[in-house]
């Protein structure tokens, strides 16, 4: 039995929990993992999955024959597939088994995370959903372009874009790799090149189109497999959410503490930052952005959002569930805890022994498969995004000035999307032994410190000017990165000093504002011919943005 | 109805809608933090009777409130969404 207080060994997995918002956010896995037993029941179902997603390829794959449907399905896609496809995009392998894991672990902490990637969304449907999709037709960058001058404003823009893409697909193959080796019992680069060829294979032949349904499927299985271990959890105490706790506090070492904040971070300006990376950062993501472009209007695109958000909320509350459900059915049991303990295969196994405690190797098959399917979701949904960003907004919009060659650019797009999928495959290995945690705080605090600022002032502010614009990115992109490598992840996790210049892990809460105020300071002071033309084009991209006509 | 409505001043009220929304969501999501500070015993205050900790309620609260002021946006901006024959007459 586990007795009080909180034991080392519930200690030593807090390394791990610390950084798993981050990983949730950029969906990698983390921390110890011990390599499984080859899991046939979990093979077998990744194989169906795999079969008829390389169907899906296949079909897409004639219905893609330009640019314009290789990016965005055609624009046909609808606001209740596209909802269900973004919350395939956005809901990782990590907040599944990570929030259930951090649950496990210190309790109801774990909601703070699952609120945190959740919050986005209506701000998303609010603030982005409508203007986003009556202006842009590729990429969030067409949208910040649109009234500024075109290379400086996507160089900038691109720039946020692939930074972003890159870190989360690092985080990702990471991620993959220990987590394929974790629940199949395949070696780690094997694990990475099979993501990185199936992706290859649905995005290079199948495009938006392909990824849509990759990630429509991955969604309902997800959700599926979700709603039967919170049913069975539930079943299990006559659905009855006060006895589910009390078992969990009496299985718990802490007992009652797993019901007080706190366990896991006891700082509310450390949760702020948190909070504010997370909310914002989901409204930079370029993969997710990119997604509003699929659907015909802007009245599906707020539909896209507020679908996707249903999806999300529902998947958080039941994660809730789960998690504590974790603490009933896996902690202590010794089928699944070693003698001193330890959860079996590394803390973030929590959710799948749970699978397995209440449905059996069928379940917990389904849910590996499930896990599996979700990274390639997620990563086919970046691969995309990249090679937008330098087919779409480098090559055919900067470098061809707006008039590419259309199979020229078909064909760079494919070209583009192989090469993604090799340097994931690189970047995977390179990094395989890398404290993945850092690469994935940056891509939440990038996106909100680059991309979001950028792109809510195009849309909503008239003194917007291209120089302030280009002040804001390097602002944010700079402290960003400035603030990570001198904050405790890097500073005191990889270089070794002892103590942080900077305490926070999320620097967001104090990037993002100074991104903003960098854009207003230089906005104001700009007073170049372009600027008034910047200042201009004002009015022409809100009628534009709120009617959907060019002015 | 028949009445063609002025579209700047649906612009104008869909981005007063906006504005409050969103200010009500970061209000209620930013108020979890204290949570983790000054309010950190409301939250682990139990619900009469049971376990459940008023962070959890106030969690769950969130989740749905969410979902619903998404709802009333959608409502809200479809009727201020300005159709066809009104758009044409504030290109002009």
């Amino acid at each position: 039995m586990l007795s009080k207080p909180l034991p080392i060994r519930l200690l030593s997995l807090f390394p791990l929990f610390l950084f798993s918002s981050l990983a949730l956010a950029a969906g990698s896995i983390d921390g110890e993992v011990e390599r499984q037993s080859v899991n046939p029941t979990a093979i077998a179902m990744f194989l169906v999955f795999v079969c008829v997603t390389l169907y899906i390829s296949y079909w897409a794959s004639k219905r893609t024959t330009t640019s314009a449907e290789f990016y965005t399905a055609g624009g046909g896609i609808s606001g209740l597939q596209n909802g269900a496809a973004i919350a395939g995009d956005f809901m990782s392998a990590a907040s599944f088994l990570g929030i259930t894991a951090l649950i496990y672990a210190t309790g109801i902490d774990g909601m703070t995370l699952a609120l945190a990637a959740f919050a986005g969304w209506p701000m998303m449907l609010i603030l982005l959903s409508e203007r986003v999709r009556n202006l842009g037709k590729v990429t969030f960058t067409d949208v910040v372009a649109l009234r500024l001058e075109q290379t400086r404003t996507r160089v900038i823009a691109v720039l946020g874009s692939v930074s972003v893409v890159v870190m989360y697909l690092i985080a990702q193959m990471v991620g993959a790799g220990k987590l394929i080796e974790l629940l199949f019992g395949l070696p780690y680069e094997v694990a990475v090149i099979i993501v990185a060829a199936l992706v290859m294979a649905y995005v290079a032949f199948g495009g938006m189109l392909a990824t849509t349904w990759v990630q429509i499927v991955k969604a309902l299985l997800l959700l599926s497999g979700i709603t039967i271990i919170g049913v069975l959890v539930l079943y299990s105490v006559d659905f009855n959410l006060n006895e589910l706790l009390r078992q969990a506090v009496d299985k718990h070492p802490r007992g009652d503490d797993i019901l007080t904040n706190g366990v896991w971070i006891d700082d509310p300006i450390q949760i702020l930052t948190l909070l504010v990376s997370m909310m914002f950062g989901t409204l930079g993501l370029p993969h997710i952005l990119m997604r509003l472009f699929t659907v015909p209007n802007m009245e599906e695109s707020r539909r896209s959002a507020f679908y996707a958000s249903v999806f999300i909320g529902y998947f958080f509350l039941l994660l809730i569930v789960a998690g504590f459900g974790t603490i009933v059915f896996v902690m202590g049991n010794p089928e699944y805890t070693d003698s001193a303990g330890k959860l079996l295969g590394g803390g973030n196994m929590a959710a799948i022994h749970l699978a397995n405690a209440v449905g059996g190797d069928l379940l917990m098959g389904f849910m590996s498969a499930v896990a599996f399917a979700t990274i390639l979701a997620v990563v086919a949904g970046l691969t995309v995004a990249g090679s937008a960003a330098i087919s779409h907004d480098l090559y055919a919009q900067v470098l061809c000035k707006g008039k590419p060659d259309p199979d020229k650019e078909i064909r760079l797009t494919r070209i583009v999307t192989l090469v993604l999928g090799l340097l994931a495959v690189a970047l995977g290995i390179v990094f395989q032994e890398q404290n993945v945690a850092v690469i994935a705080t940056l891509p939440m605090v990038v996106a909100a410190s680059v991309n979001l600022p950028i792109l809510l002032l195009s849309l909503y502010w008239s003194k917007l000017t291209t120089r302030g614009a280009v002040a804001g990115a390097i602002v944010g992109f700079v402290s960003a990165i400035g603030l990570i490598i001198v904050g405790p992840k890097v500073w005191v996790d990889i270089i070794g000093f002892e103590k942080a210049l900077f305490p926070y892990d999320y620097p967001a809460l104090f990037t993002m504002p100074a991104a903003f105020l960098a854009i207003w300071i230089v906005s104001k002071m700009d007073n170049s011919k372009r600027a008034q033309e910047d200042r201009a084009n004002f009015e022409g991209l809100v009628r534009q943005s709120e009617t959907g006509r060019i002015a | 109805m028949s009445t063609s409505r002025d579209v700047q001043t649906l612009i104008r009220k869909k981005n007063r809608l906006r504005v409050v929304m969103a200010i009500i969501i970061m209000a209620l999501y930013f108020g979890f933090a204290l949570g983790y500070g000054p309010l950190k015993a409301l939250f682990a205050e139990k619900m009469a009777g049971s376990l459940i900790p008023f962070g959890l309620v106030y969690f769950v609260s969130l989740i749905f409130s969410f979902v619903i002021i998404e709802l009333i946006y959608l409502k809200f901006a479809k009727d201020l969404d300005p159709k066809d024959e009104e758009v044409s007459h504030y290109a002009k």
